[in-house]
This record gives structure tokens, C-alpha cells and sequence, in this order.
């Protein structure tokens, strides 16, 4: 940049430098030369009259002497242009001179001069010639000739000079060539060292311009220009910082997509919906990252219809997230719109659903089975088996018990809803676990040996009573141990162990070798009225209503049920209670 | 120069969009043979005929990938990489389309099993069927990351599901000698076994293509250690 100032500048000054002394030359040279040939005219002119004086042969005679004393060479023709006399003796100087141009002027106007090329003495040579006036009358001609040497020597000295001074003026040229361009440049140099900074995005320093006074309202803008940006930067960074906490603060995933189609970024939420599957996705297309079929036609109809969309899709496996998902163009520049995702994670919403219309289904069919097997029986002793007394005493039978089937699911119910709003009170006490044990195993134990099970009761002697409400805590561990047994098939085995585990929590472990429960339903397994498998389940009798009831129990006590299975091995129901409070 | 750079990011999104259509025939074989196994443990036939009618997308995909894929092999002449990427994406493709058809078949067989009463809780034929969607899964992912460890996984798993598909064929058996009015449905449970453990193979042939599409060695035919294979 400087180099290239200092170049131009340099050159301009050289043309400068050149024009002016090429002028000067020309005007000089054509000067001194003019200026000589003026003086060796009139000296020669001055020679010839003074020759003309003598007579012609005289002149003829003598010509030797005059052309030594005037230092010219002498020629003398006649009219007709014949050499009369020539000081310079050679053989072509015989020819006719008539036709030389001198000679022509002189007989014209009375003088005549030519400067011409000698080849025989390389130089140029001024000729002046006269016609002979005076003397015997002959018309003839004086031609005195002399070479211009001391015009060369003249030009020769000029040249010298002018190279000098020459060399000088551009030595000059370059000095002044080099401070103006530092000069120039400095300012302009300061300037784009500061304009860089501010590219990187220093924005805190001012420029200080020394310099001519352009340059100086220049660097004035240009800080008037750094303030205004500097403001706006700040204001974009807060922008930008309200925006980055809003999203990373909202419970709503969000996905940016870049003009490629490329994941640009996604807030904190969608971050957590989607990394223990799928990883960090930034970079890839939609397809790399998620290859999901739902989300991809979703994206394909939105980029079709161009404009804002939303659309439910399921995303990871094998815990799987129910998504809300709406699409929206971002505003941007012709072509370079990208694209923002919502995600609202309505999973819990979905099974809630499922669960309330689960429920609803279920009662209806708990309620109804009962209820039909008691119809249908009424009906058949109306239409006439009354009257045989064994049947009816078979069909009554069999009323009675579907009618307490139903008073116990509504019995199970009402525990499960009263628990549930917090109506049922719980009268704490100290439990010992072995004490509530006594109570339910009695119950089991005939269906126990018709099963042939084996019972294994570990309970530690030194176990902590717990703190419990008493017939709550028998129900739960009835409940439990119900289904153990319903569910463990013959000659299998069932254990009860307990502990307090470390932090004081009290862990009681029911476990069998049942059927087992698929790993995918573990979680719903405290649902009301949830079976995993419906026909088996009512088969043995069971309300559906169980575990639920145990959770809830749990629950009132600040405690909770895991449950632990494999299908096919059998489960493991671990209850938990919470350490008493130290009082 | 420009020229040519301007010729060759079009040519590599031409190639993008190959790797996208195969991830998306991935996506629609996963979410087949996924559906497939619901009809089956849900009994739903509704679902499996769904999956059936969608398999003919699956086959326009198929189609579609390799024309373009021929396409891509005839006008821009790749090389090296690039050559092993398209040739490998046509078999990959060549696979997941078998795949779906094979979901195909497992949702005509739940069909015809929902006609009928469970023979039994489906216990071993789930684990099959998850690891053989965690198969495709992870050798789809390999794909997409290049990831050489993850392919070698898939191939590592096929032994699991070749054992899984023996001991179903033996517990079935079991069933069938027992009582011969289980035969049909028995029947049916092990060729859906069957075509889960050939999806297997297949996710295994993807994983394949996968490692040599990014070291360009060839690993098929070449079967890891089982050590109960035939115990």
C-alpha cells in the first residue's frame, strides 16, 4: 500500500522532472547552435569582404595565406562555377560549385551561407559565399567554409550540465517522493491498522489522526462510526442474551434449522428430550440426526406449502417421547429462510389420556361382568329351575358370590379414592414387620399348600418396627403377597426378606417365581384397573385394583413400591418406607 | 477452477441426497418391521395391514435410490471414496428394501395369528425383534457417522439373534409335540422368528457395507466366534 503510494508519486514527479529538462534541452541546444552559426557567419562574411578587397589573382595567388589567416578553408569559382582557387587541394574539389546551395544565394541575393555534412572532415561546415566585387571585375564567387567544432564542444558542455543538475532533480524527486507518500500514507496506514482492530471487534479504542486536515474529518467520522456501532453491538448482545436465556429457560424444545437443511442449534429443553438417544445432532440434516419417517414428511409437506405447520410425531426408542411439533419459516433473506422447531413434550398428557379412558373402560367392564353373570342367573331361576331346589341353590350360590365380587371392587375403589382425596386417617404407631406378617400370612397360607409353594421369611430379629398405620400396612403386604401367590405357578417359590438400608430407609423385598411382567409395562403396573394380561389376570379373580391401592398406601406414608421383573423368572416387589423422624 | 469447484458441490450434494434417501429408507424399513411386531404383540390387525399397503413405498424408494445411484456412477465417474460410497449405498439399499419386505411377511403372519388365541405370552420373540430394530438402528447410525466400532457391534449382535431364533424354534417345538392343534400358530410364530433373524443378516450385510464403504476391507463372510451357536 505505501509502496504503491510512493511509486505513483515517484513517477509523477519524474515525468515532471523529465518534461521539463527534455524542453530545456531542445531550447538550449537549438539556442547555442543558432547563436554559433550567427557568429561564425559574421566573421566569415567579415573575412570575405576583407578578401574581396585584393584582386583575383591576387586572391588566387595568395590563397594558401589566407586560408591560414582566416582559418577557414578559401575556394574561389567563376560565374560559370569553375574552381579558381581552392586553399584545400583534392582531387573532387575540382567539380562544378556552381549548383551549391551558398553559391546560388549569393548570386541571388548577393550572400549566401549553407551548413552542410563533410564527409572528408566528419563534421558539419558552415559555407559563406560572396561575389567578387571589387579586383579585375571577373564575376566569380568567394566560398569561405569552416567546421562547426565549437558548436559541438558547446553542446557537449550543455549535456554535461544538464545531466548534473538532471541527476540532482531526480535525487531530489525521490526524497520529496518518499516524504510525501510517508506523509500520505502514515495517516491512512494508522487508519487501517485501527479499521482492522475493529474488525476483529475491538471496539473500545478512538483514532487519533495526525495529518492534514482531510484526513483529520475523516478519522472524525470514522469515530463517530465506531461510537454508533459500539452502541448497537451492546444493544445486540442484550438482545441477544434476553433471547439465548429465554430459550434455554423455556419447558418447549427448539430446533433451528439452517438454509442447508442442517441443525444450527436447539435450546437446553430439546436438548434434554433428545440427547440420550440421539446425541449431540448440530450439523447434521434432520434425516442424519433423527431418521425419523413422521418428522421427515412433516418438514417435506411444510417446505411444500410454505408456510407454518404442526404436526405429532414419536421420537426415540425404546422411551419413546410424544411430540407436539410445530414448523415455522424464520424471516430472512430471499433464500436464506431457515427454519425454527417447537417441540412440546406431551407425553405425560397422552398416557394420562390413555389412563382416564382406560379407566372409564375398565370400571364399565369390572361393573359389568358381575352383573351379567347375576342377570342371566335371576333370569334362569324366574323361567322355572326355582322349583328344582339343587339347581337353585347352585345358581344362588353363585349370585351371592358375584355380588360380593362386586362389593369388593367397590369396597377396593372407595379404599383407593378415600386414600387418594386424603380421607382415610392414618393412625401412625410403631409396627414391628414380623406382628403384620402374622396378620396376612394366615390368610394365604391354605392356597399357599394347594400350590405347593415354598414360603422363604427372612426377616432380621433385630429389624426396626416400622412407623406405620397397622391395617394399612397389613392390606399393602396382603395385596402384595396376594398376587405372588396368583401369580407363581405351582411347586414355585416365594420370599419375603427385609432390611434398613444405610440412610434408614426400611426396604421390604416380596419375590417370586411368577410370570413375570414385561419390562414395558412395569411403570403403568400401578394404574388403576392395568393388567398386563386381562383374561388371566380376572381368571384368578383380582380386581385390578391391588397395586394400586399398595402405591397409594405408600405413598400416605411418605414411602414407595419399586417393582423389580424379569419375564418369565418371576418379580420382585420392594416396598419402602421412609426412616421414622427422630423426635 | 471455479468451474470445476462449482461442478463438484453440486455433485456433492448430489451425493448428500443419495446418503439421505437411504436414511430415509431406513427410517421406513425401522418403522416397519416396528409396527410389524406391534400388530403382533398388540394384536392388531389393523396395523398390519397398514404396514403392508406402506411397503409399496418402500419399494418406489428402492427404485428410485439405485436409478439415481446408476445415474451418479455413469455421469460423474467417481472415484475411490466416492466409488465405494455409491456402489455400497446400492447394496445398502438392496438390503433395507429386502427388510421391509420381510416386515411385510411378519404382518401377514400376525394377521393370520390375531385370527386365532395366543399360543403363548410372547417372551424371547420381543428381545428378537428389539435387538433386530436396535441392529438396523445402529448400523443406520453407523452409516451416518462413519463409525466403524458401532458397525462391528451389529455384527456381533447377529449371533445373539440366530441363538435367540434356535431356542424359539425349540421351545415352539415343545408346543407342537405336545399338542398338535398348536401347529398352525406355531407354524407362524417361528417363520416370523425366521424372517426376524434374516432382517438380522440383512442389518448385518448394512453394517458390512458400512466398514468397508470407510476402510474399503471387505468383512463379509468373515463371522465373529459364537460360542453356544450350536450348543
Amino acid at each position: 500500500m505505501k509502496n504503491r503510494l510512493f511509486f505513483r508519486i515517484l513517477a509523477t514527479y519524474l515525468v515532471i522532472v523529465l518534461l521539463t529538462f527534455g524542453m530545456i534541452y531542445t531550447l538550449l541546444s537549438r539556442q547555442i547552435r543558432e547563436t554559433a552559426l550567427e557568429r561564425n557567419e559574421a566573421t566569415l562574411t567579415a573575412h570575405a569582404r576583407i578578401i574581396d578587397l585584393g584582386t583575383l589573382a591576387q586572391v588566387v595567388r595568395q590563397v594558401d595565406d589566407l586560408a591560414r589567416i582566416t582559418g577557414a578553408r578559401v575556394t574561389v569559382v567563376d560565374s560559370s562555377g569553375k574552381v579558381l582557387a581552392e586553399s584545400v587541394r583534392q582531387a573532387e574539389v575540382r567539380e562544378i560549385h556552381i549548383n551549391r546551395p551558398e553559391i546560388q544565394e549569393a548570386k541571388l541575393r548577393g550572400k549566401g551561407r549553407a551548413v552542410r555534412y563533410s564527409r572528408t572532415l566528419g563534421v558539419d561546415m558552415l559555407y559563406v559565399a560572396l561575389p567578387i566585387k571589387s579586383g579585375a571585375g571577373e564575376p566569380g564567387f568567394i566560398r569561405l567554409a569552416l567546421p562547426l567544432t565549437d558548436v559541438r564542444t558547446s553542446l557537449k558542455q550543455l549535456h554535461e550540465s544538464l545531466l548534473v543538475t538532471g541527476l540532482l532533480a531526480l535525487a531530489a524527486s525521490l526524497l520529496l517522493a518518499a516524504f510525501f507518500s510517508w506523509r500520505l500514507a502514515s495517516p491512512i496506514r494508522e487508519m487501517e491498522l485501527f479499521t482492522d482492530r475493529l474488525r476483529h471487534g475491538e471496539l473500545s479504542g478512538r483514532l487519533i489522526v495526525r495529518g492534514p486536515a482531510e484526513m483529520k474529518l475523516l478519522g472524525e467520522n470514522i469515530n463517530h462510526l465506531v461510537a454508533e456501532l459500539q452502541g448497537q453491538v451492546a444493544e445486540l448482545r442484550e438482545e441477544r442474551a434476553k433471547l439465548i436465556a429465554t430459550f434455554a429457560g423455556m419447558s418447549e424444545g427448539i430446533m433451528l434449522l439452517d438454509t442447508g437443511g442442517r441443525i444450527e442449534g436447539y435450546n437446553r429443553a430439546f436438548r434434554d428430550m433428545i440427547s440420550d438417544r440421539y446425541g449431540d445432532v448440530t450439523g447434521k440434516t434432520l434425516m442424519e440426526a433423527f431418521r425419523n419417517v413422521d418428522l421427515h414428511n412433516l418438514f417435506d409437506e411444510f417446505r411444500k406449502m410454505n408456510r407454518p405447520l404442526t404436526g405429532e410425531l414419536v421420537l426415540g426408542k425404546p422411551q419413546s417421547l410424544v411430540l407436539d411439533v410445530s414448523i415455522d419459516p424464520v424471516q430472512g433473506d430471499p433464500g436464506e429462510e431457515k427454519t425454527v422447531f417447537v417441540f412440546h413434550d406431551v407425553t405425560r398428557m397422552k398416557r394420562l389420556e390413555q389412563m382416564r379412558i382406560d379407566f372409564v373402560a375398565n370400571m364399565a367392564h369390572e361393573i359389568r361382568t358381575p352383573l351379567t353373570a347375576i342377570l342371566g342367573f335371576v333370569e334362569t331361576l324366574r323361567s322355572g329351575t326355582v322349583e328344582e331346589p339343587e339347581q337353585s341353590a347352585r345358581f344362588l350360590m353363585i349370585i351371592e358370590e358375584q355380588a360380593r365380587r362386586l362389593n369388593r371392587l367397590l369396597d377396593d375403589l372407595l379404599t383407593l379414592s378415600n386414600i387418594e382425596l386424603g380421607e382415610t386417617r392414618f393412625s401412625f404407631e410403631e409396627v414391628p414387620l414380623a406382628e403384620a406378617l402374622d396378620q396376612v400370612l394366615p390368610v394365604l397360607e391354605e392356597r399357599i399348600r394347594q400350590k405347593r409353594i415354598t414360603l422363604d421369611c427372612e426377616i432380621p430379629s433385630d429389624l426396626a418396627p416400622l412407623r406405620a398405620d397397622r391395617d394399612r400396612l397389613v392390606q399393602a403386604l396382603l395385596n402384595v403377597l396376594d398376587n405372588a401367590v396368583k401369580f407363581t405357578p405351582e411347586e414355585g417359590r416365594i420370599g419375603i426378606a427385609a432390611e434398613t438400608d444405610a440412610t434408614g430407609w426400611a426396604i421390604i423385598r416380596i419375590s417370586d417365581t411368577g410370570i413375570g411382567i414385561p419390562e414395558g409395562e412395569i411403570n403403568r403396573i400401578g394404574e388403576r384397573f392395568y393388567r398386563v394380561d386381562r383374561t388371566r389376570s380376572r381368571e384368578m379373580g383380582g380386581t385390578g385394583l391391588g397395586l394400586s391401592i399398595v402405591k397409594h398406601i405408600l405413598a400416605a406414608h411418605g414411602g414407595f413400591m419399586l417393582i423389580d421383573s424379569r419375564l418369565g423368572r418371576g418379580t420382585t416387589v420392594s416396598l419402602r418406607f421412609p426412616p421414622a423422624l427422630q423426635i | 477452477m471455479e468451474e470445476k469447484r462449482h461442478t463438484s458441490s453440486h455433485y456433492e450434494r448430489e451425493l448428500q441426497e443419495v446418503k439421505e434417501g437411504l436414511l430415509y429408507l431406513g427410517a421406513l424399513t425401522e418403522k416397519a418391521i416396528e409396527q410389524a411386531m406391534g400388530s403382533l404383540l398388540e394384536r392388531d390387525s389393523a396395523l398390519a395391514r397398514r404396514v403392508i399397503a406402506e411397503d409399496e413405498r418402500i419399494d418406489t424408494l428402492d427404485m428410485e435410490l439405485e436409478e439415481r445411484c446408476i445415474k451418479l456412477l455413469a455421469l460423474r465417474q467417481p472415484a475411490a471414496r466416492d466409488l465405494r460410497f455409491i456402489t455400497t449405498a446400492i447394496k445398502i439399499n438392496g438390503h433395507l428394501e429386502r427388510i421391509g419386505d420381510m416386515a411385510v411377511n411378519i404382518a401377514q403372519k400376525a394377521i393370520a395369528l390375531n385370527d386365532e388365541p395366543q399360543l403363548k405370552p410372547y417372551i424371547d420373540l420381543p428381545r428378537m425383534a428389539e435387538i433386530t430394530r436396535g441392529m438396523i438402528q445402529k448400523s443406520l447410525d453407523a452409516l451416518v457417522r462413519d463409525d466403524c466400532a458401532l458397525a462391528n457391534e451389529v455384527r456381533q449382535e447377529e449371533n445373539t439373534v440366530d441363538c435367540l431364533n434356535d431356542q424359539i424354534f425349540r421351545e415352539l417345538l415343545t408346543f407342537m409335540m405336545e399338542d398338535p392343534r398348536t401347529i398352525h400358530r406355531a407354524l407362524l410364530i417361528m417363520q416370523i422368528s425366521k424372517n426376524l433373524e434374516r432382517i438380522a443378516d440383512h442389518a448385518k450385510g448394512v453394517a458390512d457395507m458400512v466398514i468397508y464403504m470407510v476402510t474399503g476391507h471387505s468383512v463379509r463372510h468373515q463371522y465373529p466366534e459364537c460360542p453356544d451357536r450350536n450348543a
